[in-house]
Formats: C-alpha cells, sequence, structure tokens
C-alpha cells in the first residue's frame, strides 16, 4: 500500500515537472513568435495589398485577437492534433510535419543506437584498460570531437565514403516502410554523422564513471565472492555506472535534434528540420511554431523516459525520501558544461 | 583579495606548456580578430573570375574561392565577425544566467522553483533549431542568430553559478559567517565571487569554444550568414558546394576553427586542473611506511600447527609498481579450528598481507616473492595460490576462502537487494537452482543471527545497520563453505555492542564449521577476546607471535608494547589488562 502510494507520489513528481516545463517552453515560443516582426498578411497578400484586404487575411489567420486567446486557442488545437495551416501553401502544418516525422525519427533512433554501441563499448573497454593506448585513443578521438563543427564529421565521411569509395549516396531518402534495405543505405551515413558527438559524449561519461565504480569496495567485494570479472562489470558495475551515462545520453537528445537539422540538409533529407528551414526563410510562423513543438515534445519524451529508467535501476531513488544512511549515490550530477559543446 | 586568489590560478595554469601555448593561440586570435582586415594581404571582397576556385600558390596562399576571393584574407578579415558573435552569445549567456542563478538560493522557493522550471524549458530547444526559429520570427542577421544561442547558453551559466554558490552556502564558514550576524548579501560579496570566478573563467572559455563551433554549423545552414561579408563558418560552408573541385577547401577554415576551440579547451582545463590539484597530492599518500632493511621477517618461522589450513612463507609484496617493498618475507600458518589474529598500526603491512593471501592486491601491487598454500585433506586439495589465474581465483574465493570487511554495506552492490546478492554468491559456486539457492540464503541469513532472514533477504545495503551488514556479509562469505575466513577489521567500524555479537557469531562460526579463521585487526582489544594465537606486525615485518593471552599480559616487543600502550590511553583507569582492552573502543 506504501508502496503504491510512493509509486504514485513518484509518477506524479515525474510527470508534474515536464507538463510545467512544456507550458512555459511552448508560451515562450509562442510569444517570440508574436513579437517578430513577420507580418504574413502583408508578405502573402504581396505589394499591392489594401489595408482592408490584409485586415481581413489577418482575421482569418486569428491575429487580430488579444495574444493570450491566440496562445490558448493555438494550444488547445495543438493537443488536439491542429497545428494550423501554413501561410503560404495552406497545407496543414500537421499533415507536413507528419509526413516529414519519420524521417527524423527512424535516422534518430539508428544515431542512437550507433552512439550507445560505439560510445558504450569504447568507454567499457576504456576504462577496463585504463591508460592503456586504446583509452588514450578514444581519450584522443573525444577531445578532438569536441573541437571539430559537427558538420564537419558529415562532410569528411561524404568525401570518404560517397565521393571517394562510392560505397553510399551522399543524399536521398527512401523510407524505411517503403524498402528497409534501401532506407539503411540512405540512413546510414547521416546516422553516423549524428551519432558521433553523442558516442563521445556516452565513451567520456562512462568512461569516468566506470573508472570510479571500480575502485568502490564492492567491486572488491564481489571479487571476494568469487565472481568473475565480466559478471562483476555486467551484472554489478555497469548497472550502477549507467545512471551518469544516461544522462548524458538524455543531454544529448537536444544536440541530436540540433544535429539532425544540419544533417538534414548537408545529406538532402525531408525531415522536420528542412520543412522548418524553408519556413524559417519565407518567415511561416505556423509552420516554425509546428516544429519547435514537436521538438519540445520529442525532448520532454525521452526525458521522462530517461528518468524512469534511472528510477528503476537505481533503488534510493525510487525509495526517495527514505534514510539514505549510506552513501550509495550512484547517480553523480554530470558536468552541465557537456551541454554546451554542441 | 579575490583578484589576488584567482591571479594564482591564472599563474600556476601557466605553469603548463598547454595553458602556454593555448594562451598564445588565443592571443593571436584577438589580435586578427581586431586588425585582421587590416593584416590582410588583398581585399578579402575583390572578386577575380579569372581565377576561381585556384590552390594555394605565390599570390593566393590558401588559393581562391567560387568567386575568386582570395581565402587567406577573407580568413583574416573574417575572424573579427566570427569573434565577435561568438563573444555575443556568450556575453548574452553571462548576463542572462549569472544573476538569476544566485538569485535562485536567495530568492525564496517559489522563485527558485518557476526559475529552475523556465531553464529546464529553454533546455528543450536545441540551439539550432531556436536559431532557426529565431532568424524565421525576426528575420535573418548575425545579431539575432547569436542571440538565440546566447539565450540558450544561459541556463549553463544559471546552473554553473548556482552550483557553485549551493557548495558554497553549504561549507561551514559562510555558516559562521551568518552565524555571527553577517548578511547574506555580504558574505556574498565577501566569500562568493572568489570561489565562483575561476569556475565562470572555465565555463566561458568552454562556451566560446561551443559557440564558434555553434556559429559555424549555422552558417552552413546560411543563419546569421550576410553575404559578402565573410565568417569562418560562411568560408567553411561556402566551400561545401565545391567539394567535387576542391575537397581540401574545407580543412583551412575547419583547421583554424578547431585550433582555436581547442587552444580555448585546453586553457579552460589547465584553469580547471590547477584548481584541483590540491586534492590529487592528498589522495597519493597512501603508501606503506618505509622499509629500514629488507631482512625477512626474524621472529618464529613457522609456529608448528596441528591442520594448518593456509601457510604463507616468506611473502614479499612490493608496492608503487614494484618500487617500494611493503611487506619482507611474512610466515606463518593457520590451522584448522584456530583463530589467529594478525595486528599492528595502519601501515604496518597487515592489510597487504591479508590481500596477497586473497589475491586481491591493488593494481600497482604485487607479490614479488614468497609461497601462499591452502592445504586441503590430501594432496590434491591443496593449491598453491601463488600459481592462480583469474579464472582459478575465482574457485578458490567465496568457495574455500571467505572474506569480509571493515565497512560491511560498502561491500555490498548498492543498487541490488542484498538477498539476490547472496544468490548470486551460492549460484556462481553451485549447480543450485534460484529457488533452492533462495532457501540457502535465508537458512544461512538466519543461520548468522539475522531475525526476519526474509525481510533482509529484500532490503538495499543502504537500509541495513552496520552490524546486519556484517551479518549479511559473513553469511554471504559463508556460503560456499570455506576451509579460511579472513575477517579484514571486520568489527572496527561497528559499535561496542555490535562488535561482541560479531565476535560471538565468528566464535561460533569457528567452533561449529571447523573454519580457520585469520583476523586482520589493529585492536588488540578483539584479539584479547577471541584470538587463540596473534601475529604483530610492524613495518611489514612480523616482530612478535605467540599465544594471545602471553602477548597481550606479557609482550616482549617494543612494538607490541605500543600498540597496548595506545589501547590503554583510551580508557585509562583500569588496572587488568584484559577489561581494559576489551573496553577499548576502536
Amino acid at each position: 500500500m506504501n508502496a503504491l502510494v510512493g509509486s504514485l507520489r513518484a509518477i506524479v513528481r515525474l510527470v508534474s515537472v515536464p507538463i510545467t516545463v512544456f507550458l512555459i517552453a511552448t508560451f515562450g515560443t509562442y510569444a517570440l513568435g508574436a513579437l517578430g516582426e513577420s507580418n504574413p498578411a502583408a508578405t502573402v497578400l504581396g505589394q499591392d495589398a489594401t489595408a482592408s484586404s490584409i485586415a481581413q487575411l489577418n482575421h482569418e489567420f486569428g491575429l487580430d485577437k488579444p495574444f493570450l486567446v491566440q496562445y490558448f486557442d493555438w494550444l488547445g488545437h495543438a493537443l488536439s492534433g491542429n497545428l494550423g495551416v501554413s501561410y503560404f501553401t495552406s497545407i496543414p502544418v500537421a499533415t507536413s510535419i507528419g509526413q516529414a516525422f519519420p524521417v527524423d525519427l527512424s535516422l534518430a533512433i539508428l544515431a542512437l543506437t550507433i552512439a550507445v554501441v560505439l560510445g558504450g563499448g569504447a568507454g567499457i573497454i576504456a576504462a577496463l584498460r585504463q591508460g592503456g593506448w586504446f583509452d588514450r585513443a578514444v581519450s584522443a578521438v573525444c577531445a578532438g570531437l569536441a573541437t571539430v563543427p559537427p558538420f564537419l564529421v558529415g562532410i569528411t565521411l561524404i568525401v570518404l565514403f560517397a565521393v571517394t569509395f562510392r560505397l553510399l549516396p551522399s543524399g536521398g531518402y527512401v523510407p524505411f516502410t517503403q524498402n528497409p534495405g534501401q532506407w539503411l543505405r540512405f540512413a546510414l551515413l547521416p546516422s553516423l554523422a549524428l551519432s558521433a558527438e553523442g558516442a563521445a559524449a556516452i565513451a567520456r561519461q562512462l568512461r569516468t564513471s566506470l573508472v570510479g565504480a571500480l575502485q568502490d569496495n564492492y567491486v572488491l567485494g564481489a571479487a571476494a565472492r568469487g565472481l568473475s570479472v565480466r559478471r562483476t562489470l555486467f551484472r554489478h558495475v555497469l548497472r550502477n555506472a549507467a545512471g551518469p551515462a544516461l544522462t548524458v545520453l538524455g543531454v544529448q537528445i537536444p544536440l541530436l535534434i540540433g544535429g539532425a537539422v544540419v544533417a538534414e540538409k548537408m545529406f538532402a533529407l525531408p525531415g522536420v528540420a528542412q520543412l522548418a528551414l524553408q519556413a524559417g526563410e519565407e518567415r511561416d510562423v505556423p509552420v516554425i511554431q509546428g516544429a519547435l513543438l514537436v521538438t519540445i515534445v520529442v525532448v520532454l519524451v525521452s526525458n521522462i523516459v530517461v528518468n524512469a529508467v534511472l528510477f528503476r535501476i537505481t533503488p534510493q531513488a525510487r525509495r526517495g525520501t527514505r534514510s539514505t544512511r549510506r552513501r550509495a549515490t550512484t547517480v553523480k550530477p554530470v558536468v552541465p558544461v557537456g551541454g554546451v559543446a554542441a | 583579495m579575490s583578484a589576488r586568489r584567482r591571479q594564482g590560478t591564472l599563474r600556476r595554469a601557466l605553469g603548463l606548456t598547454s595553458a602556454r601555448i593555448a594562451l598564445a593561440i588565443i592571443l593571436l586570435i584577438v589580435v586578427l580578430a581586431i586588425f585582421g582586415g587590416v593584416l590582410a594581404p588583398q581585399n578579402p571582397l575583390t572578386q577575380n573570375t579569372n581565377a576561381v576556385l585556384q590552390g594555394p600558390s605565390g599570390a593566393h596562399w590558401l588559393g581562391t574561392d567560387y568567386l575568386g576571393r582570395d581565402v587567406l584574407s577573407r580568413l583574416m578579415a573574417g575572424t573579427g565577425r566570427s569573434v565577435v558573435g561568438a563573444l555575443e552569445a556568450v556575453g548574452i549567456g553571462l548576463l542572462l544566467g549569472v544573476l538569476p542563478g544566485l538569485a535562485s538560493l536567495w530568492l525564496g522557493r517559489t522563485y527558485e522553483w518557476i526559475s529552475l522550471r523556465i531553464v529546464d524549458a529553454f533546455m528543450t530547444l536545441p540551439y539550432v533549431v531556436f536559431a532557426v526559429a529565431v532568424t524565421g520570427f525576426f528575420g535573418n542577421s548575425l545579431t539575432a542568430a547569436m542571440t538565440a544561442v546566447g539565450v540558450l547558453i544561459a541556463p549553463l551559466y544559471f546552473r554553473i553559478t548556482r552550483a557553485a554558490a549551493l557548495g558554497l552556502t553549504r561549507t561551514q564558514y559562510v555558516e559562521a559567517a551568518e552565524l555571527f550576524g553577517s548578511s547574506r548579501l555580504r558574505v556574498l560579496r565577501t566569500h562568493l565571487w572568489s570561489k565562483i570566478l575561476p569556475t565562470l573563467a572555465v565555463t566561458t572559455a568552454q562556451a566560446l569554444a561551443a559557440a564558434l563551433l555553434i556559429v559555424s554549423s549555422l552558417a552552413f545552414l546560411g543563419l546569421g550568414v550576410e553575404p559578402p561579408l565573410p565568417t569562418w563558418g560562411e568560408l567553411l560552408s561556402s566551400d561545401l558546394d565545391y567539394l567535387a573541385q576542391q575537397p581540401w577547401a574545407p580543412l583551412f577554415p575547419g583547421l583554424l576553427i578547431m585550433l582555436v576551440a581547442g587552444a580555448l579547451n585546453a586553457f579552460a582545463d589547465a584553469i580547471r586542473d590547477t584548481g584541483a590539484a590540491q586534492d590529487v597530492d592528498a589522495e597519493i599518500a597512501d603508501a606503506e611506511a618505509a622499509p629500514e632493511s629488507d631482512e625477512p621477517s626474524s621472529v618464529g618461522g613457522i609456529a608448528p600447527v596441528a591442520e594448518p589450513v593456509l601457510r604463507v612463507e616468506g611473502l614479499r609484496v612490493t608496492v608503487n609498481r614494484g618500487r617500494t617493498e611493503a611487506v619482507h618475507g611474512v610466515s606463518f600458518e593457520v590451522g584448522r579450528g584456530e583463530i589467529v589474529g594478525l595486528v599492528g598500526e595502519s601501515g604496518s603491512g597487515k592489510t597487504l598481507t591479508c590481500r596477497a593471501v586473497t589475491g586481491l592486491l591493488a593494481p600497482g601491487c604485487e607479490r614479488s616473492s614468497g609461497t601462499v598454500e591452502l592445504l586441503g585433506e590430501d594432496e590434491t586439495a591443496s593449491v598453491d595460490l601463488a600459481t592462480l589465474d583469474r579464472a582459478g581465483w575465482n574457485k578458490i574465493r567465496g568457495q574455500r576462502i571467505g572474506i569480509v570487511f571493515q565497512d560491511p554495506a560498502s561491500y555490498l552492490n548498492p543498487s541490488i537487494q542484498v538477498g539476490k546478492q547472496a544468490v548470486e554468491a551460492i549460484r556462481v559456486h553451485s549447480a543450485l537452482s534460484r529457488s533452492a539457492a533462495k532457501r540457502r540464503a535465508i537458512e544461512l541469513f538466519a543461520s548468522v543471527g539475522l531475525r526476519e532472514p526474509e525481510t533482509v533477504y529484500r532490503q538495499y545495503p543502504h537500509e541495513l545497520s552496520g552490524g546486519m551488514a556484517q551479518r549479511v556479509l559473513i553469511a554471504i562469505a559463508i556460503s560456499g563453505d570455506p576451509d579460511l575466513l579472513i575477517a579484514d577489521e571486520a568489527t572496527s567500524a561497528l559499535d561496542v555492542l555490535v562488535q561482541a555479537e560479531v565476535l560471538d557469531l565468528l566464535r561460533g562460526l569457528v567452533r561449529d564449521r571447523g573454519l580457520a579463521l585469520l583476523l586482520v585487526t589493529h585492536d588488540l582489544a578483539v584479539v584479547a577476546e577471541l584470538c587463540d594465537r596473534v601475529l604483530v606486525c610492524d613495518r611489514g615485518r612480523i616482530v612478535e607471535q605467540g599465544p594471545a593471552t602471553s602477548v597481550v599480559t606479557a609482550p616482549t616487543q617494543p612494538q607490541t608494547r605500543r600498540l597496548l600502550d595506545a589501547a590503554r590511553v583510551w580508557q585509562p583507569g583500569f588496572d587488568d589488562v584484559e577489561t581494559e582492552l576489551v573496553g577499548a573502543d576502536s
């Protein structure tokens, strides 16, 4: 019973913050859009627009209402899946985003998988062979990646695999649902480019927390019980060291989305970012708002998922308020500096 | 005062070669940013349609671009705008982040909660996406793009300032200052800045590096680009359209950006490392006492033991990767049903000896010579522990040697129920099914005197008292029915009553199971209470050994007497040695 109440409270805590953050973020971005100097009616109607036709169109767009009413109208519609209509094409924003989003989603999943596998593997091996050549190489690559403009990785990949060896296409897209094999051909290079930064961050964080965890007494305790190194690593140490790496993964999600914008442009992918970029040039506010909304929701949902996983693997977090006499905190605070190395 | 301290940090940081090189690069860039346009060998905007996309030559050191403009000149002239863009973003971040971050600690809970949620909200927005939106809303310019980035850098400053200040308000001297009536603002002025300025310096260097990379990413997307004015990012992205003709062209702006970002990061690292340098020294000082000679232990050789389980002969252990010998030829035996105490001050080599016996020496420590044998009932059951590999050890530890430690809960995985950890150990060493192993674990828990063993089974280490955790550890240690149990300061961290209970438990285990028990401790009271025989360790040698009662009541060696005196100091006023020692608290 108590456990149930505890879980409920934890779930409320898990969800109440993201909802508040969602409201603040959408309100802020919506207000920015309204503050912007775009006058869509004048832009759409062109030079020979009369004042009355502009007012007429502004009325149709709902721009003559008080700002707060506009925001809540927009939010209410957005929650029911209606993101408004593009100023220029009159295509519903939800429709264009619905078409573009799967591109990003499939790409992001592939990129995250690559980042976790590459970064996780490198971090684990580096921690086990601490001070060895592999460890030093991983450190060097991670430090190097932090000073490279992210899109340079993509360019290098294009020059290598598309221009020089002609193994993979340098751009274009086939949906996964249409032809998984072709999808992989087109998605591989952009995903690799996207994953580089995340892989480096995961490798660095996992190595640091593993090196710390390997010195913890319970590792010695496991050895004293005759558990093999492999079992100790996978059943005990990783579980405790994964927390900070997971947190880093959470921080990486916005960066991944930012990187996706660049990757979409570089590899000519028909995703949400291309939509937003074009809308940005045309100052098509509803489309930009839609793209921002999708971004905010994706980031918040991934944060909830990361927190839920953290919550599952660390019993201390679950038991929350209970006495924490042991300093068993396994989730060390992440240096937030990682967040800026975009 | 704060300025002087920071200067100290800076000067120490500049002692590093990497920091000096980094600073030189940063200064060079500052000069280029200010005078780049003047110093440029050619006009960066002059087009020459007869010389487009040329390679490096005498006239154009780095070649020309798609409009025939001189690349070197454009790089030099573009430095200013690139640097200003990055500075603008970081400056906005500083302005918007630092003061609200400090305020979040002083303006009460509501403000704190709301400001944290606003920070969270900012952090949901990727730099690139937000810059796309802001330039869409307000028109495309370098200022608009960098303002967007700056707004998103603000949460970083907010969090870093807040964390640094939070750490400070929890230190005792600030609490003391407040107790003495200083107002919070005064405390802030006098103590805070000197603490958080180095942190802010590190963050700013890193943020500048990041901003530089972001500017170039945005330029690739056409954001913040105002042609024909050059920036590094714009140069880089325009090169990309001509990759087929000049695949090497992105190298020049790319390397320049990498160089500057790398210098800024190296500078940040140097400041941070010198700030933390003092702590590292303290960590290193865990060396064992330096040896005076390397003669082997003189006392006693091996005292004959009726039915030996463990035989150690001439054991030497080196630390510091073989540079220092810390255990100099230790020999002893432990027999079945016998309790042997290994006593000594910290640094006497007793823990190293016991780690060498269990094959658990820390990295850098090594058994350099001597033998360690685990003796069984017949020849085949005897093992020379020196010959074991990792897999071999896994069959010995937990099965024939059980080990328990000081601070027992820390030797259990904090995030797994203790019962499951017992089951794991049982199943690794036996063929029991999961449910049988669980039954066995609960039996073991009951047998070591844990009341409600089934409740304990489901608990996590941090939920157990010290005594309960030690019982759990003992239960796991004896789960493989070992011949030898090694207790390394196993009762030192417990309070006196619990200590007595655990000692009772150990005595019972030896009696009922015929275990051999090697008790490593610095506490002669424990030795007097429990042990049959005692070995006194000093500076890596065994200096005295014999029956516990005679060693404790009539020590022959000065080192032993010193240990006894140390025990006496804490509990003066008793004449009976035995009582005195039992009462002595660790």
